[in-house]
């Protein structure tokens, strides 16, 4: 029997990837301190970045290149879209208290 | 100037600042300590078993049971079929004979094309390797001619034995099963074992039976009077088809995933049969004979009816053939239909009517209980049945054109996708959205590349896919 095929260990790198962006948040919170619009920004951005990894590797999995490469746009580049708005904030937070 | 004490305050100030906004290497362990803690927590056995029945409430949450009599609407003029007016019958015996000029060396060699992808001479051997088992196990079952090869009615006791050893015959005596829920686990797990993907048992119903058989291959007409026993109920099984080989059609290679999943109904079917009689119960396999498959299928809970006029189940989409076992047994809990929002989400979705190269698929945005096709009058419409009508003589003279089986409905269906999480997420979103999203989701599928028909690329795919 196969214990671990293609999606288990896809499931297993995507709770490591969780547990590493959970990690990070909490780093970066306590190194700047969010406010309430870089959480939901940076939180909704790390799910749609996990959620992003999850369907491009399934697609590819069950082979379909087409879906994994349309994943990467609809989930993946709201996801930068999201981290870049919430950097500019913070950047622009660390200026103001300069 | 700050003396020493002052000093040190301030150093220890500035240490409880950085410490409240650092995230230290003890804060790190910590935190790891924890997660795993309630990692640990969360794989015992108890807990597994909490989350796997929580997967299972959830995964079924979209699905609604419901009963026959909401399921299926008939009006007045509504009769059981005549096996001799579907559309492989009233072509093999002649009544369209255009048709049935076309059909001579239909699933021959003499089209084979290695230009044309998928229909080359290693495709055409895929395919026939697929049919061998049922060609040689029940020939003509899948063109609906029932009581052939080991799909016989006959009820073999103790005295046809063909060996000594022999001992697949009809016990005498029956088994007693403790409960009813006992004896149903007990055929679906055995079901499962011999190859169904898909189980569900329920009634017999005289409306999903054919009226009355023929069987061209002898030259003969018959009625439920020459069938050895009265059946109480139906145990429906669903094959999956191969998701690759499907995403060729039309080709000899889908067919091949048609041809396979016929395989595997009749050895199974079979073996369920055999299962029955041993324990003493009066069991006939049949795969597209004896009864309406979807129907049957609807009724035994597998899925809904779609456009297409397949069925449609929530784990595999159209991407199944059904075989079906007809029994004496009744001592079961029978399954009840289930809904999932097929109708509706058809009603918008038309892909399939997009992909259909003869065009024989009903564009109409409801159902009917009257087929409203270019040959609506013709003997081959089961009329009377609330449900979108298949032009059926347009559909297999595109079968007859192309020497195969067409599929390409199945493959462009956008219930039919591989067994992955997102796909059922996806199904879940759409059962619980409202019509606008139904379209959506149509576009979607479209974007994100699935459900491609004439797909040279597709073939070549099938056969460079190495496994492991």
């Amino acid at each position: 029997m196969d214990v671990f095929k293609g999606a288990e260990i896809m499931f297993y790198w995507l709770g490591v990837l969780s547990t590493v962006a959970v990690f990070l948040m909490v780093y970066l919170h306590r190194t700047y301190g969010f406010d309430w619009k870089t959480w939901i920004m940076i939180g909704f951005g790390a799910f749609l970045l996990i959620f992003c990894v999850a369907w491009s590797v399934s697609s590819v999995l069950e082979g379909e290149p087409q879906a994994a490469a349309l994943g990467l746009v609809f989930f993946g580049a709201p996801a930068v879209v999201l981290f870049l708005l919430a950097r500019r904030g913070i950047v622009k937070k660390l200026k103001k208290s300069d | 100037m700050m003396d020493a004490n002052e000093e040190k305050d301030t150093k220890n100030d500035k240490g409880k600042k950085e410490g409240a906004n650092a995230f230290n290497r003890r804060d790190f362990i910590k935190m790891g300590a924890a997660v795993t803690a309630v990692g640990a927590a969360t794989v015992t056995a108890a807990q597994t078993k909490a989350v796997e029945k929580l997967v299972a409430k959830h995964k079924d949450a979209n699905i609604k049971t419901t009963s026959v009599d909401k399921v299926f609407e008939f009006n007045e003029t509504y009769t059981p079929f005549h096996q001799k007016d579907n559309i492989f019958m009233s072509t093999i015996t002649g009544r369209l004979p255009e048709l049935q000029k076309k059909m001579m060396g239909f699933h021959g060699p003499g089209d084979i094309d290695p230009e044309t992808p998928g229909m080359g001479r290693l495709d055409y051997a895929l395919k026939e390797g697929a049919y061998a088992g049922v060609e040689y196990m029940a020939p003509g079952t899948p063109a609906s001619i029932p009581n052939t090869g080991v799909n016989s009615w006959k009820q073999k006791t103790k005295e046809d034995k063909h060996h000594p050893f022999d001992y697949q015959y009809l016990f005498e005596d029956q088994y007693k099963f403790r409960d009813k829920t006992e004896a149903t686990n007990a055929i679906k797990k055995a079901a499962k074992l011999y190859g169904a993907n898909l189980v569900g048992i329920t009634p017999r119903d005289p409306r999903f039976d054919y009226a009355k058989f023929i069987d061209p291959l002898h030259k003969k007409e018959f009625g439920w009077e020459e069938f050895p026993f009265e059946p109480k109920s139906v145990i429906v099984m669903a094959f999956e088809m191969d998701y690759e080989a499907y995403s060729t059609a039309p080709t000899y290679v889908s067919e091949g995933g048609t041809g396979d999943a016929y395989s595997r109904i009749t050895k199974t079917t079979h073996q369920l049969a055999v299962f029955l009689r041993i324990l003493g119960y009066k069991a006939v396999a049949t795969c597209n004979d004896t009864g309406l498959n979807v129907p049957y299928a609807i009724s035994a809970g597998l899925g809904e009816g779609s456009r297409m006029g397949l069925l449609i189940t929530p784990k595999y989409g159209p991407r199944v053939r059904i075989g079906k076992i007809y029994t004496e047994f009744d001592f079961c809990n029978y399954d009840k239909p289930i809904e999932f929002g097929v109708t509706q989400f058809c009603e918008k979705c038309k892909k399939c009517a997009d992909a259909c190269p003869a065009n024989a698929i009903s564009r109409d945005e409801k159902r009917s209980f009257h087929p409203t096709h270019d040959n609506k009058n013709k003997f081959f419409n089961n009329s009377g049945a609330k449900k979108w009508y298949l032009d059926a003589e347009k559909c297999f003279g595109y079968w007859m054109q192309i020497n195969a089986g067409c599929g390409a409905c199945i493959s462009a269906c956008p219930y039919n996708k591989p067994d992955f999480w997102h796909h059922r997420l996806v199904d879940r979103l759409t059962a619980a959205s409202p019509g606008p999203v139904h379209d959506l989701m149509r576009e979607m599928d479209d974007i994100f590349g699935y459900g491609n028909t004439h797909d040279g690329e597709a073939v070549a795919k099938f056969w460079a896919n190495k496994d492991d």
